[in-house]
Protein backbone atom coordinates (compact mmCIF):
# COMPACT_ATOMS: atom_id res chain seq x y z
CA UNK A 1 0.00 0.00 0.00
CA UNK A 2 1.12 3.57 -0.74
CA UNK A 3 2.44 5.16 2.45
CA UNK A 4 0.92 8.52 1.60
CA UNK A 5 -2.48 6.82 1.62
CA UNK A 6 -1.81 5.17 4.94
CA UNK A 7 -0.92 8.54 6.36
CA UNK A 8 -4.07 10.10 4.89
CA UNK A 9 -2.15 13.00 3.43
CA UNK A 10 -2.58 12.87 -0.35
CA UNK A 11 -5.75 12.24 -2.28
CA UNK A 12 -5.47 9.84 -5.20
CA UNK A 13 -7.80 9.62 -8.15
CA UNK A 14 -8.32 7.23 -11.05
CA UNK A 15 -10.48 7.94 -14.10
CA UNK A 16 -11.72 5.71 -16.92
CA UNK A 17 -13.84 6.77 -19.87
CA UNK A 18 -14.90 4.06 -22.28
CA UNK A 19 -17.79 2.71 -24.33
CA UNK A 20 -20.68 1.57 -22.16
CA UNK A 21 -21.47 -1.83 -23.60
CA UNK A 22 -21.09 -5.47 -22.65
CA UNK A 23 -17.91 -5.80 -24.72
CA UNK A 24 -16.18 -3.28 -22.45
CA UNK A 25 -17.38 -4.70 -19.12
CA UNK A 26 -14.15 -6.65 -18.59
CA UNK A 27 -12.09 -3.48 -19.06
CA UNK A 28 -14.35 -1.57 -16.64
CA UNK A 29 -14.22 -4.32 -14.02
CA UNK A 30 -10.42 -4.49 -14.23
CA UNK A 31 -10.24 -0.71 -13.83
CA UNK A 32 -12.42 -0.85 -10.71
CA UNK A 33 -10.43 -3.69 -9.14
CA UNK A 34 -7.04 -2.15 -9.91
CA UNK A 35 -8.07 1.32 -8.74
CA UNK A 36 -9.38 0.04 -5.40
CA UNK A 37 -6.22 -2.03 -4.91
CA UNK A 38 -3.99 0.97 -5.66
CA UNK A 39 -6.03 3.08 -3.23
CA UNK A 40 -5.50 0.47 -0.53
CA UNK A 41 -9.19 -0.40 -0.18
CA UNK A 42 -9.63 -3.90 1.18
CA UNK A 43 -12.02 -6.23 2.93
CA UNK A 44 -15.69 -5.48 3.47
CA UNK A 45 -15.47 -1.89 2.18
CA UNK A 46 -13.91 -3.13 -1.05
CA UNK A 47 -16.70 -5.73 -1.41
CA UNK A 48 -19.40 -3.11 -0.86
CA UNK A 49 -17.87 -0.71 -3.37
CA UNK A 50 -17.44 -3.46 -5.98
CA UNK A 51 -21.06 -4.57 -5.61
CA UNK A 52 -22.33 -1.00 -5.86
CA UNK A 53 -20.16 -0.15 -8.85
CA UNK A 54 -21.13 -3.39 -10.59
CA UNK A 55 -24.77 -2.39 -10.19
CA UNK A 56 -24.28 1.18 -11.35
CA UNK A 57 -22.18 0.15 -14.36
CA UNK A 58 -24.59 -2.63 -15.32
CA UNK A 59 -27.48 -0.14 -15.26
CA UNK A 60 -25.65 2.17 -17.65
CA UNK A 61 -24.62 -0.69 -19.94
CA UNK A 62 -28.14 -2.13 -20.05
CA UNK A 63 -30.34 0.96 -20.15
CA UNK A 64 -28.53 4.24 -20.83
CA UNK A 65 -28.10 3.86 -24.58
CA UNK A 66 -30.92 1.80 -26.06
CA UNK A 67 -30.43 3.05 -29.64
CA UNK A 68 -26.77 4.00 -30.08
CA UNK A 69 -23.43 3.50 -28.39
CA UNK A 70 -22.33 5.96 -25.76
CA UNK A 71 -19.67 6.42 -23.13
CA UNK A 72 -19.38 5.93 -19.40
CA UNK A 73 -16.92 7.86 -17.27
CA UNK A 74 -15.94 6.49 -13.88
CA UNK A 75 -13.92 8.37 -11.30
CA UNK A 76 -12.67 6.67 -8.14
CA UNK A 77 -10.96 8.85 -5.58
CA UNK A 78 -9.78 8.35 -2.03
CA UNK A 79 -9.71 11.36 0.26
CA UNK A 80 -8.55 10.37 3.71
CA UNK A 81 -11.06 7.79 4.96
CA UNK A 82 -13.62 8.35 2.23
CA UNK A 83 -13.89 6.80 -1.21
CA UNK A 84 -15.65 9.13 -3.64
CA UNK A 85 -17.03 7.63 -6.83
CA UNK A 86 -18.66 9.36 -9.77
CA UNK A 87 -20.34 7.63 -12.70
CA UNK A 88 -21.33 9.82 -15.64
CA UNK A 89 -23.15 8.91 -18.85
CA UNK A 90 -24.90 10.88 -21.57
CA UNK A 91 -27.75 8.43 -21.92
CA UNK A 92 -31.45 8.54 -21.14
CA UNK A 93 -32.23 10.42 -17.92
CA UNK A 94 -32.34 8.00 -15.01
CA UNK A 95 -32.45 9.01 -11.38
CA UNK A 96 -31.97 5.87 -9.28
CA UNK A 97 -33.02 7.80 -6.16
CA UNK A 98 -36.56 7.99 -7.59
CA UNK A 99 -36.71 4.21 -7.87
CA UNK A 100 -39.17 2.72 -5.37
CA UNK A 101 -37.76 0.60 -2.57
CA UNK A 102 -38.59 -3.04 -3.37
CA UNK A 103 -40.57 -5.13 -0.92
CA UNK A 104 -37.83 -7.56 0.07
CA UNK A 105 -40.15 -9.35 2.49
CA UNK A 106 -42.61 -10.39 -0.24
CA UNK A 107 -43.15 -14.11 -0.83
CA UNK A 108 -41.80 -15.74 -3.98
CA UNK A 109 -45.28 -15.59 -5.57
CA UNK A 110 -45.51 -11.83 -5.01
CA UNK A 111 -41.89 -10.95 -5.56
CA UNK A 112 -41.34 -8.32 -8.26
CA UNK A 113 -38.35 -8.81 -10.49
CA UNK A 114 -36.06 -5.81 -10.53
CA UNK A 115 -35.01 -2.87 -8.39
CA UNK A 116 -32.68 -4.94 -6.23
CA UNK A 117 -29.48 -3.42 -7.56
CA UNK A 118 -30.38 0.10 -6.45
CA UNK A 119 -31.51 -1.32 -3.12
CA UNK A 120 -28.09 -2.96 -2.72
CA UNK A 121 -26.30 0.31 -3.54
CA UNK A 122 -28.39 2.23 -1.02
CA UNK A 123 -27.53 -0.29 1.67
CA UNK A 124 -23.84 -0.80 0.90
CA UNK A 125 -22.78 2.81 0.31
CA UNK A 126 -22.90 5.64 2.85
CA UNK A 127 -24.05 8.34 0.45
CA UNK A 128 -25.73 8.28 -2.96
CA UNK A 129 -26.56 11.40 -4.95
CA UNK A 130 -27.83 12.06 -8.46
CA UNK A 131 -27.77 15.13 -10.68
CA UNK A 132 -28.71 15.65 -14.31
CA UNK A 133 -26.22 18.17 -15.68
CA UNK A 134 -25.85 19.27 -19.31
CA UNK A 135 -27.70 16.22 -20.61
CA UNK A 136 -25.67 13.82 -18.48
CA UNK A 137 -26.55 11.48 -15.63
CA UNK A 138 -24.12 12.07 -12.75
CA UNK A 139 -24.29 9.51 -9.98
CA UNK A 140 -22.10 10.08 -6.93
CA UNK A 141 -21.39 7.39 -4.35
CA UNK A 142 -19.45 7.72 -1.11
CA UNK A 143 -18.07 5.00 1.13
CA UNK A 144 -16.61 5.77 4.53
CA UNK A 145 -13.85 3.27 5.03
CA UNK A 146 -12.60 3.98 8.51
CA UNK A 147 -9.27 2.26 8.83
CA UNK A 148 -9.52 0.08 5.68
CA UNK B 1 -22.05 -28.00 -14.78
CA UNK B 2 -24.58 -30.24 -13.06
CA UNK B 3 -24.48 -33.49 -11.17
CA UNK B 4 -27.19 -35.57 -9.56
CA UNK B 5 -26.57 -37.02 -6.13
CA UNK B 6 -28.96 -38.45 -3.57
CA UNK B 7 -31.96 -36.93 -5.31
CA UNK B 8 -30.39 -33.48 -5.48
CA UNK B 9 -29.35 -31.74 -8.70
CA UNK B 10 -26.23 -29.78 -7.84
CA UNK B 11 -25.61 -26.84 -10.17
CA UNK B 12 -21.99 -25.71 -9.99
CA UNK B 13 -21.67 -22.15 -11.22
CA UNK B 14 -18.20 -22.01 -12.70
CA UNK B 15 -18.02 -18.30 -13.58
CA UNK B 16 -15.96 -16.21 -11.19
CA UNK B 17 -17.94 -13.13 -12.13
CA UNK B 18 -21.67 -13.14 -12.75
CA UNK B 19 -21.98 -9.65 -14.18
CA UNK B 20 -22.73 -9.84 -17.88
CA UNK B 21 -26.47 -9.42 -18.49
CA UNK B 22 -26.67 -11.99 -21.32
CA UNK B 23 -25.30 -14.68 -18.99
CA UNK B 24 -28.25 -14.15 -16.65
CA UNK B 25 -30.66 -15.11 -19.43
CA UNK B 26 -28.63 -18.29 -20.01
CA UNK B 27 -28.75 -19.09 -16.28
CA UNK B 28 -32.50 -18.47 -16.09
CA UNK B 29 -33.08 -20.83 -19.04
CA UNK B 30 -30.78 -23.46 -17.55
CA UNK B 31 -32.44 -23.44 -14.12
CA UNK B 32 -35.96 -23.42 -15.57
CA UNK B 33 -35.05 -26.31 -17.90
CA UNK B 34 -33.89 -28.36 -14.92
CA UNK B 35 -37.13 -27.64 -13.06
CA UNK B 36 -39.23 -28.48 -16.14
CA UNK B 37 -37.08 -31.56 -16.68
CA UNK B 38 -38.17 -33.14 -13.42
CA UNK B 39 -35.54 -32.10 -10.87
CA UNK B 40 -36.93 -32.28 -7.35
CA UNK B 41 -34.30 -30.22 -5.59
CA UNK B 42 -31.70 -27.81 -6.99
CA UNK B 43 -28.62 -26.95 -4.97
CA UNK B 44 -26.80 -24.01 -6.53
CA UNK B 45 -23.11 -24.08 -5.61
CA UNK B 46 -21.75 -20.53 -5.69
CA UNK B 47 -18.28 -21.47 -4.48
CA UNK B 48 -16.52 -20.20 -7.61
CA UNK B 49 -18.41 -16.89 -7.75
CA UNK B 50 -16.58 -13.87 -6.40
CA UNK B 51 -18.83 -11.16 -7.82
CA UNK B 52 -22.47 -11.12 -8.85
CA UNK B 53 -24.80 -8.46 -10.20
CA UNK B 54 -28.42 -8.27 -9.09
CA UNK B 55 -29.36 -9.08 -12.70
CA UNK B 56 -28.63 -12.66 -11.66
CA UNK B 57 -30.89 -12.34 -8.61
CA UNK B 58 -33.66 -11.94 -11.19
CA UNK B 59 -32.66 -15.31 -12.65
CA UNK B 60 -32.98 -16.90 -9.22
CA UNK B 61 -36.35 -15.24 -8.55
CA UNK B 62 -37.74 -16.30 -11.94
CA UNK B 63 -36.51 -19.86 -11.33
CA UNK B 64 -37.86 -19.67 -7.77
CA UNK B 65 -41.33 -18.77 -9.04
CA UNK B 66 -41.28 -21.74 -11.43
CA UNK B 67 -39.90 -24.02 -8.73
CA UNK B 68 -42.67 -22.92 -6.38
CA UNK B 69 -45.30 -23.87 -8.97
CA UNK B 70 -43.71 -27.27 -9.49
CA UNK B 71 -43.00 -27.87 -5.76
CA UNK B 72 -39.26 -28.00 -6.45
CA UNK B 73 -36.80 -26.86 -3.77
CA UNK B 74 -33.99 -24.43 -4.57
CA UNK B 75 -31.11 -23.88 -2.16
CA UNK B 76 -27.68 -22.26 -2.30
CA UNK B 77 -24.30 -23.09 -0.81
CA UNK B 78 -20.76 -21.69 -0.57
CA UNK B 79 -21.60 -17.98 -0.79
CA UNK B 80 -18.84 -15.47 -0.09
CA UNK B 81 -19.55 -13.12 2.84
CA UNK B 82 -20.36 -10.16 0.59
CA UNK B 83 -22.64 -12.20 -1.67
CA UNK B 84 -24.38 -13.61 1.39
CA UNK B 85 -24.83 -10.06 2.67
CA UNK B 86 -26.36 -9.17 -0.70
CA UNK B 87 -28.79 -12.08 -0.31
CA UNK B 88 -29.78 -10.79 3.14
CA UNK B 89 -30.21 -7.16 2.03
CA UNK B 90 -32.43 -8.19 -0.88
CA UNK B 91 -34.42 -10.74 1.12
CA UNK B 92 -33.21 -13.59 -1.07
CA UNK B 93 -32.31 -15.45 2.12
CA UNK B 94 -36.03 -15.54 2.97
CA UNK B 95 -36.88 -17.06 -0.40
CA UNK B 96 -34.14 -19.68 -0.54
CA UNK B 97 -32.30 -21.75 2.03
CA UNK B 98 -28.59 -20.95 2.21
CA UNK B 99 -26.03 -23.49 3.41
CA UNK B 100 -22.50 -22.83 4.47
CA UNK B 101 -21.15 -25.76 2.46
CA UNK B 102 -22.21 -28.40 -0.01
CA UNK B 103 -21.69 -31.05 2.67
CA UNK B 104 -24.08 -29.36 5.09
CA UNK B 105 -26.62 -28.87 2.31
CA UNK B 106 -26.46 -32.51 1.25
CA UNK B 107 -26.81 -33.57 4.88
CA UNK B 108 -30.24 -31.93 4.96
CA UNK B 109 -31.40 -32.16 1.36
CA UNK B 110 -29.99 -35.53 0.24
CA UNK B 111 -32.07 -38.69 0.38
Amino acid sequence: MNNSLQNNTKPAKFVLETVADADHLEKIISFIEQSLAKLGIQGEACGHICVSLDEAVTNVVMYAYPKAKGNIRITIERVNDRVLIEIIDSGAPFNPLNHPVPDVSASIEKRLIGGLGIHLMRNMMDEMNYRRIDGKNCLSLVKNIGGA
Amino acid sequence: MEENRQGVTIVHIVNQRLLEPHLSDDLTRRLCALIEGGALCLLIDMGAVARISSVFFRSFIVAGKKANEKKVKIAFCNLTPVIREGFVITGMDKLFKIYESEGKAMGELGE
